[in-house]
C-alpha cells in the first residue's frame, strides 16, 4: 500500500513534459507486474480507466496564452493552442494512466483483508478503512449485475429488414436516456443492496467495523520494504530531474 | 405513457411471430476466454412451435447454449441457424428479432423508469413508428397480464410481477422463439401456475431451461437432457422423467 501511495505521489511530483521519466517509471511499474503475473498490455489496457480524465485535463491546452502554437476562430470561439498547456496536459495524462496501473497492481497483489488493515495501520479514519474494504468487495458484484443487464439490453437491440431501417437504434437522445436509465438503475439496485447488507451485517452483531480475523502479525521484512519504497521514490524523483524534458 | 398516432396496419398482427422458429444447431463447441470448454459437441435440431425443456445440473451448459441462440456467444466451433439464418455477424440484427431471451433474473431485463418504457425498449430500437410501438406494448403487456402495471416503476413490483414484464419485454418484438432461463425460480404456487397457463399459450417455439421438473413435465413435450456439455437425453418428457436412473446419473434428482 505504501509503495503503491509512494509511487503515485512521486509520479505526481513529476515536472511537466518528463515524458521519458514517466516510461522509466512505467518500466518499473511493468516489472513489479512481471513478478505477479500480470501482462503488461493487460495493465496498460486496465489503466485506460484513467482515460475520462483526459476530458478535465483537454481545456488546460486552451486556457493559457503562453507558446501559442496555433490560433484561430471554430464558429463563434476564438481559440489559442498553448504549447506550455499542451505539455501540462499530455503529462497529466499519462501521469493519471501510469497511476492507474499502480492501483490495478496494487488490488491485484493485495487481498481486500491486507488493504483493510494496511488502511488502518495508516491511521485512517474506521469509517474510511471499512468503506475501502467494502467497496473492493462489491464493485466486482456491481461490475457483474452491469454486464448483465447490458448483455440485457444487447439482446433486445434488434435490427430487422424492412420499413423503418433509417429509424433503426432509436435516436441519440433516446440512447442516452437509456443508457441514464441503465445507470440510474444500477445505482438504486446499489442502495438497496447496501441496505440489505447492512440489515443482513446488524442481525449478525455489526458494529461498523469489517472484521478482518487475526490482525496480521508484524513484518519482520518492513524495513527492508520501506527502503525499497525510499529508493524507489528517489529514483523517480531523479529520472525526473535528470532525464530530458520534451 | 405516449398516445397512438393512429393504426400502423404493417405491424397489426398481435404478436405474430415472422420467422419459421426452426432452430438448427450443428457440432456447435465453445470455450471461454479462461479455456473452460462449456460445449462439447452439441447437435440439436428444433422445429417451429415446438415447446422443449432445457434439463441439467448447475454448469451443465445449459445457459451457455442458450446464449448462442441469440449471439451473445458465438461458438469456438459449429453452427448455429436460428429461423434459417446462421448466427453471424451480418445476420445478428435479424437473429435478435426473432430470438426472445428472458433471463432469470428480471432485474437483468428492466431498466427503464415505467413498465411501459421497457417494453417499448426493443420496438423502438428495431426502428417501429410511434403507432406501432405503442401497439406492440400494449399487446404485449395485454398478453402477460401486466396492461394495469405500465406506469409502475418496474423496481416496485412483485418478483412474479417483474418475470411478467420482463417476457412482455421480449414479446413485443414479436420474436418466433422464445428462450427462458428458469422461468419459475422464486415463484410462489400461484406465480407457478399463472405461469405455467401462460406458456401454454404461447404460440411461439420455446425453449425453457429450468431445475423444475413438474413444469417441465406440465408444459413440455420434449426434453433435452445437458451435462458436462454434451446432450445425454433427447425425448418425450414422460419418458426422460420416468427413468431414475438417468436423472440420478445427471444431478436430476
Amino acid at each position: 500500500m505504501l509503495g503503491a501511495l509512494s509511487f503515485v505521489v512521486a509520479v505526481a511530483l513529476l515536472p511537466p513534459g518528463s515524458y521519458v521519466a514517466l516510461l522509466a517509471s512505467w518500466l518499473m511499474l511493468v516489472t513489479v507486474a512481471a513478478f505477479i503475473g500480470v501482462r503488461p498490455a493487460q495493465l496498460a489496457r486496465r489503466g485506460f480507466i484513467a482515460f475520462p480524465f483526459v476530458v478535465a485535463a483537454l481545456p488546460i491546452i486552451f486556457l493559457r496564452d503562453d507558446e501559442s502554437l496555433w490560433s484561430g476562430t471554430i464558429g463563434p470561439l476564438t481559440l489559442h493552442v498553448s504549447g506550455a498547456g499542451l505539455r501540462i496536459a499530455l503529462t497529466a495524462i499519462v501521469k493519471a494512466w501510469v497511476s492507474v496501473q499502480a492501483s490495478v497492481l496494487l488490488l491485484e497483489y493485495a487481498t481486500p483483508a491486507s488493504i483493510v488493515v494496511a488502511l488502518r495501520r495508516m491511521r485512517l479514519p474506521e469509517p474510511i478503512a471499512t468503506s475501502a474494504g467494502l467497496m473492493i468487495r462489491y464493485v466486482e458484484i456491481l461490475g457483474d449485475e452491469a454486464r448483465r443487464m447490458l448483455r440485457a439490453r444487447t439482446s433486445r437491440s434488434a435490427s430487422p429488414i424492412g420499413d423503418g431501417r433509417e429509424r433503426i437504434g432509436g435516436t441519440i437522445g433516446w440512447r442516452a436516456r437509456t443508457t441514464g436509465n441503465l445507470v440510474g438503475s444500477l445505482f438504486l439496485r446499489a442502495y438497496a443492496r447496501a441496505q440489505r447488507i447492512e440489515d443482513a451485517a446488524a442481525s449478525r452483531g455489526a458494529t461498523g467495523s469489517l472484521s478482518v480475523g487475526m490482525l496480521h502479525e508484524t513484518d519482520p521484512r518492513l524495513p527492508v520494504k520501506v527502503l525499497a519504497v525510499t529508493a524507489l521514490v528517489l529514483l523517480i524523483t531523479l529520472c525526473g530531474a535528470l532525464l530530458p524534458r520534451l | 405513457m405516449p398516445h397512438s398516432h393512429g393504426h400502423d396496419h404493417a405491424h397489426d398482427a398481435p404478436l405474430a411471430p415472422a420467422g419459421d422458429g426452426t432452430i438448427a444447431i450443428s457440432h456447435l463447441h465453445f470455450r471461454y476466454p479462461d479455456g473452460t470448454e462449456a460445449l462439447r459437441g452439441i447437435d440439436l435440431s428444433i422445429t417451429g412451435g415446438e415447446k422443449v425443456a432445457l434439463l441439467g445440473p448447475n454448469g451443465a451448459g445449459k445457459s451457455t447454449l442458450m446464449l448462442h441462440l441469440n449471439g451473445i456467444n458465438r461458438p469456438t466451433h459449429g453452427t448455429v441457424h436460428v429461423a434459417g439464418m446462421q448466427v453471424s455477424n451480418e445476420t445478428i440484427g435479424r437473429v435478435r428479432a426473432e430470438v426472445g431471451l428472458v433471463f432469470q433474473d428480471p432485474d437483468d431485463q428492466l431498466f427503464s423508469p415505467t413498465v411501459w418504457d421497457d417494453v417499448a425498449f426493443g420496438p423502438t430500437h428495431m426502428g417501429l413508428t410511434a403507432g406501432a410501438i405503442h401497439d406492440r406494448v400494449e399487446v404485449a403487456l395485454a398478453a402477460v397480464g401486466a396492461l394495469d402495471l405500465a406506469q409502475r416503476a418496474p423496481m416496485r413490483l412483485s418478483i412474479g410481477q417483474r418475470k411478467r414484464v420482463a417476457l412482455a419485454t421480449v414479446l413485443a418484438m414479436n420474436p418466433s422463439v422464445l428462450v427462458f432461463d428458469e422461468p419459475s425460480a422464486g415463484l410462489d404456487p400461484r406465480g407457478r401456475r399463472e405461469l405455467i397457463e401462460l406458456l401454454q399459450s404461447l404460440t411461439q417455439t420455446l425453449i425453457v431451461s429450468t431445475h423444475d421438473l413438474e413444469l417441465a413435465r406440465a408444459t413440455f413435450p420434449r426434453s433435452i437432457v445437458v451435462d458436462r456439455g454434451v446432450i445425454v437425453a433427447d425425448g418425450s418428457t414422460s419418458e426422460i422423467l420416468a427413468n431414475r436412473e438417468l436423472l440420478l446419473a445427471h444431478g436430476l434428482a
